[in-house]
Order: structure tokens, then C-alpha cells, then sequence
């Protein structure tokens, strides 16, 4: 029988709860990484990049998420010290997301001769499968200001807070709040083991005038020491099962240190639609490690990865742009700069800073068509400073994308985590180190589909066989897959290990015979057409050579985990 | 001064485990983060550096005679001559499966120090309570000694680094 961990019992469910309830004041805010506590059912998962150096400094890049009013958002994270602040590209994530998602990919072949009267075709058969895209009144005597100033959008602060003050967290958010920060007052006690563990607190809000299309990444470079995600905090402003995807740059594959490492089982992925499973079997396989594992997606070359972020010919043209004279060219300008560059994070705040807008027109009506707006041959704008144009674009939009490559560039190998947590599984904060024993991980996934076509069925009638990249066979037919991930016929993981920072780790549950246990039945259910017209065509491909492979797969596939292990 | 001179009371004298609960069951304090690794009075435990700052031990337990599946673990870890607060984490925690002897251990706990810079080389108590759904506690408590890791603090009475 495969051993799950039970969820976290009700008591601890309840105080997620009382922090839930609270989130939705309109005033509110977070703290730690993530931030959306307006509308936290906006929530999407939340993205962060470590980049460890090799003297053991880590640079946090942080995507944070708000839906709300401008004046409400503040964001809060536990740090030592001062960090050095500067701001980062929700465009660098989306497109580093794209590059290292999961893909699920089947290739079909057909045998057999399947009967006229094909219909609107099989889905998946011409594809390559899917992508997953996929209180305190005395706050201010107890209160020090270490740090304050301003980068990108935001307005920062650093405090520290006296640890004998009364209620430390009470005081440190009340101080917040007096000073603008709208901190929500709720799971302030969240922070006072950092406060305790004598953390300051870094704070950010908008600077007066920005607008909520400001908010971008901010990256964070701090000493030495374990990359950690301080989720606690979090968990005021968490949705239930909040995704949490983590990239690790570094000099060796990353591991969870405190987390379990979770191995999918891959027969519930619908690999005739996998974009429409995985969360789901990612969720659960979460749920059954108490909520407390990553998945390791990918692991791998990190180099590679830079030109996907901030290509070489992007960067060759923006030092053309940047090179030329633009005198009396002003349109030409805007228009080239904002057709290349325009989806840029702070190409919105450039222009606000360095252009008069005309008449009726709003900044989103520029940066939706420039051209719209200025001609080719505008010549002069009032009051538009070329150089000055240039030098905010590249500072603000340029900068944060080519740091971000350069992160990839210079480390050797990245590894991407991700899973979802709900606000009781908040309870501990994942930690991440090295192994340089582990091997790589593919984030594609390669499956085969073999169609048992016969005459007296059409190729979207006829049965067909899937073999897994573990080994496992998987019958069924139709558009529609066997298993869910929700309905507890198989658990979600094959395995639940424990990583180190040498070895193959601990595995901690194997549910490896029990998935094949359990496809080896639902296999068994599937009727088999036999005695077949033609000679027994479909009966000497389908019932002769079938199972025996699939024998032999499975065979094979037990023979790679018992070597895994070994 | 809060002390946790009091929970010596639960424990027998000397022993790596809690007294036995009414139950039976006892619970071991130990360190680790992928297996439980049981920890002697006076052991010495690497610190910790979070890159965001702050040092820690990795602190586990191992409960044996329950087939306790999740629990509330209430870390608090003071200097062992107390001259300090006692720092108190409570924490909602999940079990991993039995082992073969029917234990069941929680690993990984973050254990954090107030004062790291003039924490290493000097004994620091930790106690760990357990309380299970059923209301059932379990207390184990060791001294250990702090040691400096790999990113250690800088030396006593030297102000923390900073940042970036």
C-alpha cells in the first residue's frame, strides 16, 4: 500500500484561516516573498530566481504579484542588515517560465489498417503531445531606520527593531503602518521569529504617483549562506494550493534541503492532454507529502538559457539604438524603441519621465501603438530629451533584463522547483543547496502511443497502448485518459525522497510497485477486441506483441529504479 | 526571564528521549534534515547562515511508541546558563512515515539564535514540545553546543555583517 502524509490537521487549517479572513482589507499587505493579499485569489504561482555564488552569496530575484489600489500595496520581507535593492523584469520570468516548462510530449504510430470513416482525427495524433505553461503605541522609541531610499517604482525601508521591545512583530508593523507601509496588522506574529532571530525588515510601497502597472521584480543580494524562502509570512496572503516556482542557479544541481523531493507519477499526467492534468497531480502529489515537496522540473545547463532571456540580437540592436544620433528624429525614436523594447518592465516609467504626452493621450495608448501616436517623421517633441530617453530605457528595461541573462552566463547549472502549498503547509521555510552527484533532469517528457488499428474500427475507435518514459504501459482508447489525480486510485508520487547534499538522498516512500499494481489492473479491465477480420492482423499486433512488451517494459522500468537506488 | 528550567520536570535526567507519555511514547531530539541523527548533551551543532541573515541548528525529533502523523512542535532554545529570553517557535509539523521500527520523525527544523555572534562554543538548551491533535504532549530538551559551519558568525561583540 502506497503511505501518503495526511494533511495538516484542522487546528492548523483554522489559524490559516483567521489569517485568510483578514487578507481582503482594503488597506492590506503581506509579508515575506509573496504579496497579493488584496485579491490573493489572483495569486498565480509565484516566481523566484537564486543565483549562489560561488563564495556561497545568493542574489534573490523576486516576482511579486499585487491586484489592488496602488496606495494599499506594500510588501515586507525578513532580512540582515541592508541588502542591495535594485529591480528586476516580469518579462525575464515569463520568458525564463517558458523555456524551462515541462513538456509532455507523444509520439503516435499507428498499426494496423483501421477502417474508413475517420472523423475530425484523434487529438494528439499530429502533435507532439502539450506544454505546460504548464500594538504597540511606543513602536516608534523601539524602532530604528537602517536604510530607506528609493528604486525603480518603489519607495524601501529598512528597520531594525529593539528585542526587548513588548510584542516585537506589533511593533515593528505598527511603525510600518505610521510610516505609510500598509502592512496588514494580521499574522503579524508571523515575523517575530525573524525579528527575534534579530532580522530586520525590509519594507516596499509604491512611490506617490506610480500606479500598480509599475509594480516589477526586485532583485535582493544578500551574504553567504543557504538560499531560503521565508514562507511563513506568506502564508496570510496565501490562496489554497498556491503555486511556488523556484529556479536555483549554482555551481551544481539544487536540492530542497528541508523539503521532500517529489517524484510524479507520471500515469496520471493525461498525456493525450497534459496541460489539463498537471497541476492537479503536482497538487495532489504535494498534498500527500504534507505539502512540504518540490518537484524537481528541470536541471540542467543554465548558459543556454541567457539568449532565451535577453537574446544576443536584442542586445546587438538595442547598442545600434543607443548609439545613434537622434537628433531631430524624435519619432523615428519612439516608435523604433517601443516596437523592440515596449513589453519592457520600466519602458512605462521612461516615458513618463521624459515625455509629454499629447492631448488626449494616455501612456497605454503609446505603448500599445507608438506609431499610432507619433509619426516617422516627428521632429521635434516638446521638451524630449533624446539622450536623456535612452539612458532611462536602458536603466530601467535594458539593465534588469542583461542582469538577468547574465545570471544564467555565469553559473554553470540551473535547476527549477515547483509546487504548491496552501496557507497550513506554511510552517517551514524551504531551503536550497547543492549535490553535484544528482543527475540532470529533462524538462521534456517522451512518450509513445502505439494506435491498435483493424479494420472494423475506425482509428478513433481503436484501442491504443501509451508506454510511459518509466517503462509503464498504459491501455485505453478514445480521447479519454484512465486515471485522475484526484480520485485516489494512485498515489501521486512514484517516490518521496529526502535529499542531501551528497548521495542519491533517502527514499522515504516508494509507491513504484503500487502504480504498476495499479496500472497493471486497469489494463487487465481494458476489453480487447479479438478474432478479428484480415488474417488476425490486429490480434498478432495487438494481443500477441503488446503485452509482452509491456512486460518488458515494465521490467525494464523496475530494473532503472531498483539501479537508482542502488 | 522566561526559563525553561521547568520542562526539566517532564524529562528524565540524562536521557536522549522524553519520559514516557501516559502512553507510552517518547520523543527524541536530534538534528538532520534527510534522517534523524540523535544528538548527546553537549554535542556540537554546525550554525546555519540563511542568505537573508540570521544563523541556526537544524533540529529533528523522533517519536517512538505513537503513530503520530502531523502535530504542533513548539521549539524554544535559550542560552543554558539563561542569561537570555528563551526564543519560542511553534510550528504546525507532518510526520514521515514510520520507520521499520515504527518511528516516526520530523526533520529540518530551523532553529534560530538571537545573539549568534557570542552564541558558538557556548551551551544553549533546546526543547521541543509536541502537542498531538489528541492533546497528548511529548518534551525533549537537550544542551548543545553551537559550532561556527561553514558561514560562520563573526566573533563575540562584533557587530553582524552587512548585507549586499
Amino acid at each position: 500500500m502506497p503511505t501518503s502524509f495526511p494533511r495538516l490537521p484542522a487546528s492548523f487549517a483554522a489559524a490559516a484561516a483567521l489569517g485568510s479572513s483578514l487578507v481582503a482589507h482594503p488597506a492590506a499587505a503581506c509579508g515575506g516573498f509573496f504579496c497579493d493579499n488584496s485579491q490573493p485569489v489572483n495569486q498565480a504561482a509565484e516566481r523566484i530566481i537564486f543565483a549562489v555564488e560561488d563564495d556561497g552569496s545568493v542574489t534573490a530575484t523576486i516576482q511579486i504579484q499585487y491586484a489592488g489600489d496602488a496606495d494599499a500595496f506594500a510588501w515586507v520581507l525578513p532580512v540582515e542588515g541592508s541588502p542591495a535593492i535594485s529591480v528586476s523584469s516580469d518579462l525575464a520570468f515569463a520568458r525564463l517560465q517558458a523555456a524551462t516548462n515541462p513538456q509532455y510530449l507523444l509520439t503516435t504510430t499507428v498499426e494496423g489498417t483501421c477502417a474508413d470513416g475517420f472523423r475530425g482525427g484523434v487529438p494528439g495524433l499530429d502533435s507532439t503531445g502539450g506544454s505546460i505553461d504548464a500594538a504597540a503605541a511606543d513602536a516608534g522609541s523601539s524602532v530604528s531606520v537602517v536604510d530607506e531610499g528609493t528604486v525603480g517604482p518603489y519607495d524601501y525601508v529598512v528597520i531594525s527593531v529593539d528585542p526587548a521591545a513588548p510584542v516585537i512583530s506589533d511593533v515593528a508593523v505598527t511603525w510600518l503602518r505610521d510610516n505609510g507601509y500598509q502592512i496588514d496588522p494580521a499574522g503579524a506574529e508571523r515575523l517575530a521569529p525573524y525579528l527575534e532571530g534579530g532580522m530586520n525588515l525590509l519594507a516596499f510601497r509604491l512611490t506617490s504617483g506610480r500606479s500598480t502597472g509599475s509594480i516589477r521584480p526586485v532583485r535582493l543580494t544578500f551574504g553567504a549562506g543557504l538560499a531560503t524562502i521565508p514562507i511563513r509570512p506568506t502564508a496570510v496572503a496565501a490562496v489554497a494550493d498556491m503555486g511556488v516556482l523556484v529556479w536555483v542557479l549554482g555551481r551544481d544541481r539544487a536540492i530542497p534541503v528541508n523539503y521532500f523531493s517529489l517524484e510524479l507519477n507520471e500515469a496520471l499526467i493525461n498525456w493525450l492532454s497534459p496541460g489539463s492534468t498537471y497541476d492537479d497531480v503536482v497538487n495532489e502529489a504535494a498534498n500527500q507529502a504534507g505539502g512540504q515537496g518540490f518537484v524537481t522540473e528541470m536541471a540542467g545547463d543554465a548558459p543556454p538559457l541567457a539568449d532565451a532571456i535577453f537574446a544576443d540580437w536584442e542586445r546587438a540592436n538595442w547598442e545600434t539604438l543607443a548609439a545613434t544620433d537622434w537628433t531631430g528624429r524624435e519619432g523615428e525614436l519612439l516608435i523604433s524603441v517601443l516596437n523592440s523594447y515596449g513589453g519592457y518592465d520600466g519602458m512605462r516609467d521612461a516615458l513618463a519621465a521624459n515625455l509629454t504626452l499629447p492631448e488626449g493621450v494616455t501612456l497605454d495608448d503609446v505603448l500599445a501603438c507608438a506609431g499610432c501616436v507619433f509619426g516617422w517623421d516627428t521632429m521635434d517633441l516638446a521638451g524630449f530629451e533624446p539622450a536623456a530617453f535612452l539612458a532611462a530605457v536602458e536603466a530601467g528595461a535594458i539593465v534588469p533584463m542583461e542582469e538577468t541573462a547574465a545570471m544564467f552566463r555565469a553559473r554553470p547549472t540551473v535547476t527549477r522547483f515547483y509546487t504548491t502549498m496552501s496557507a497550513d503547509e506554511m510552517t517551514r521555510d524551504p531551503a536550497f543547496d547543492f549535490n553535484a552527484n544528482l543527475r540532470d533532469v529533462s524538462n521534456v517528457h517522451q512518450a509513445s502511443r502505439i494506435i491498435e488499428c483493424s479494420p472494423s474500427l475506425t482509428i478513433n475507435e481503436a484501442p491504443w497502448r501509451i508506454v510511459l518514459p518509466s517503462g509503464e504501459t498504459v491501455r485505453g482508447s478514445g480521447t479519454g485518459w484512465p486515471f485522475t489525480a484526484t480520485d485516489g486510485s494512485m498515489p501521486a508520487n512514484a517516490r518521496i525522497s529526502r535529499l542531501e547534499t551528497d548521495g542519491d538522498g533517502v527514499v522515504v516512500t516508494d509507491n513504484v510497485s503500487a502504480i504498476a499494481a495499479a496500472i497493471g489492473a486497469h489494463n487487465a479491465s481494458v476489453p480487447r477486441p479479438t478474432g478479428l477480420p484480415g488474417g488476425g492482423g490486429f490480434c498478432a499486433v495487438g494481443n500477441g506483441r503488446a503485452p509482452a512488451m509491456a512486460v518488458l517494459l515494465g521490467l525494464a522500468g523496475l530494473a532503472l529504479f531498483l539501479r537508482r537506488r542502488s | 526571564m522566561r526559563s525553561l528550567a521547568p520542562a526539566l520536570a517532564l524529562l528524565a535526567l540524562g536521557c536522549a528521549a522524553s519520559a514516557p507519555s501516559p502512553s507510552g511514547a517518547t520523543m527524541e531530539l536530534g538534528t538532520g534534515t534527510a534522517r534523524f541523527v540523535p544528538v548527546a548533551d553537549g554535542e556540537a551543532l554546525p550554525m546555519i547562515r540563511g542568505a537573508q541573515g540570521g544563523w541556526h541548528v537544524w533540529i529533528a525529533v523522533r517519536v517512538d511508541g505513537m503513530d503520530v502523523a502531523t502535530g504542533s512542535l513548539t521549539f524554544a532554545q535559550q542560552p543554558a546558563d539563561e542569561s537570555a529570553d528563551s526564543i519560542e517557535t511553534r510550528v504546525g509539523a507532518v510526520f514521515d512515515p514510520p520507520d521499520a521500527e515504527g518511528r516516526r520523525v520530523s526533520l529540518g527544523w530551523p532553529v534560530i539564535f538571537a545573539d549568534p555572534t557570542c552564541s558558538v562554543g557556548r551551551l544553549h538548551r533546546v526543547r521541543v514540545t509536541l502537542t498531538t491533535a489528541a492533546g497528548e504532549r511529548l518534551v525533549a530538551e537537550r544542551e548543545i553546543l553551537p559550532a561556527p559551519g561553514e558561514n560562520p558568525p563573526p566573533p563575540c561583540g562584533t557587530p553582524l555583517p552587512e548585507t549586499g
